[in-house]
């Protein structure tokens, strides 16, 4: 399966997500901390593995992704919506590692890098990949156990979900391929989501279990 | 979960909902915990789908329940434009209360002297000032009107206020512990009604207590009191 089209590429629902970012965003500003719970959910695995890039130990990288989330939270008055919220975040979160690193003394590993790429996540993928031995191992067991939840998708949800996640094509655009309403798209991709999630929740048990 | 709450789930985390339905649907995620879970399912599969080629980091079973336990004692914030909105009407608020909420509550006693005097500022940073004093009279308690109109001109006090000195100085005797007057003040009560039912006025002298410390203070016809 070709993984290089969309790779890389901000999906295009991320950009239009940012509507619902900023309605939860408000949220928070009214008091509701659950909306910042929902950003947290949403966020945690794009900000920690953007941390992940700076901080190379992953206990380490979590505290330091928890210490982001908990920054932002008290910035958020300061949050206007003059930018994305999750470009706002990712820059939250690259100080963070940076002064993580700076208060240890250690030098930023990525300073032959644009730091400026690095506050966009997708200026982040030119960053070191996390190529420690455990990192290529359990890149390489999600890669094989996605591939082997994918074929045994229908083939409908399997289009759907690819054109999606690996060609980074809108919900307009698929109906267009798939020549069907974007709310029969949107199902398609929730249950071929939903049928990865089980093929992977032993796989990642496994991992959690082992740290 | 229904093909319905299904759609609009989806739909709202492409940002394709709109108002009400929007906010029906960020408020269903913030209570609902198995919407909640289906959230953060999809993201973070849609996450593995798109970077799980090669080596990634995963948060460790319940960082978002973490986050959430650290951030239980943090106040929630708010944008800065309200917070100084708000200051500023707490300024109007106050500057309202330095013209309205002087208050004065005098207690009268059976000897017409102030036995203590009470000062109340409520704060350095509040103008709010309350005056009283207080005589030992058993329980009884005239509220008179505010302490800026002591001493005011009558063409600056209210008729409800005139009213309020007249009875008290024509129905309580201080010091008698009765309601009613003597006679000749009743006359003078009934003489001032029927001058106010004939449509005229006439002049009465209204003067403290002795013991107050207040220098009487006397209304002249013409001031549109009975």
């Amino acid at each position: 399966m070709n993984r290089t089209a969309g790779r890389g590429q901000q999906p295009k629902g991320e950009d239009s997500g940012a509507r619902s970012d900023l309605l939860l965003v408000q949220r928070v500003q009214k008091g509701e901390k659950q909306a910042f719970d929902l950003l947290v959910r949403k966020y945690q695995s794009r900000v920690l593995n953007l941390v992940g890039r700076f901080v190379r130990d992953p206990e380490e990288a979590e505290d330091v992704t928890q210490e982001a989330f908990i920054k932002a939270y008290r910035a958020l008055r300061s949050f206007r919506g003059d930018s994305a919220f999750y470009t706002w975040l990712y820059r939250i979160a690259v100080n963070s590692a940076k002064n993580h690193l700076a208060a240890q003394g250690r030098q930023v590993a990525t300073s032959d890098i644009d730091a400026q790429d690095a506050e966009q996540f997708e200026g982040a993928e030119r960053l070191r990949e996390y190529d420690t031995p455990e990192g290529i191992l359990l890149g390489k067991e999600i890669t094989r156990h996605i591939d082997e939840a994918l074929q045994a998708l229908p083939e409908d949800l399997r289009v759907a979900v690819t054109l999606r996640e690996l060609e980074g094509l809108s919900y307009d655009e698929i109906a267009q391929v798939m020549e069907c309403p974007v709310g029969t798209v949107r199902s398609r991709i929730f249950r071929a989501r939903e049928a990865i999630a089980k093929v992977l929740a032993p796989l990642l048990e496994q991992v959690d279990h082992e740290r | 979960m229904n093909d319905e709450t299904r759609d609009r789930l989806m739909a709202f985390m492409d940002g394709e909902l709109d108002g009400l339905a929007a906010q029906r649907m960020a408020t269903r995620l913030q209570t609902e915990k198995e919407l909640r879970d289906s959230w953060e399912s999809q993201h973070r599969i849609s996450f593995l789908l798109q970077h799980g080629h090669r080596g990634v980091l995963l948060p460790s079973a319940g960082f978002a329940d973490r986050v959430q336990q650290a951030l239980a004692a943090e106040v929630a914030p708010e944008p800065a434009a309200r917070a100084a909105g708000r200051f500023r009407w707490i300024g109007i608020s106050s500057a309202a209360a330095v013209a309205v909420l002087t208050v004065s509550v005098v207690l009268f006693g059976p000897a017409g002297t102030p036995t203590r005097a009470v000062q109340v500022q409520a704060g350095a940073a509040s103008p709010l000032r309350v005056s009283a004093v207080m005589l030992p009279l058993g329980g009884d308690r005239f509220i008179l009107r505010p302490v800026r109109l002591f001493g005011a001109s009558p063409s600056q006090t209210s008729e409800a206020d005139l009213l309020i000195q007249r009875d008290i100085q024509r129905i309580w005797v201080p010091g008698q512990r009765r309601l009613l007057a003597g006679e000749a003040q009743r006359q003078e009560l009934q003489g001032g009604r029927a001058a106010a039912q004939a449509g005229g006025l006439r002049a009465v002298r209204y003067g403290y207590p002795a013991g107050l410390g207040l220098q009487q203070t006397g209304y002249g016809a013409g001031n549109g009191n009975p």
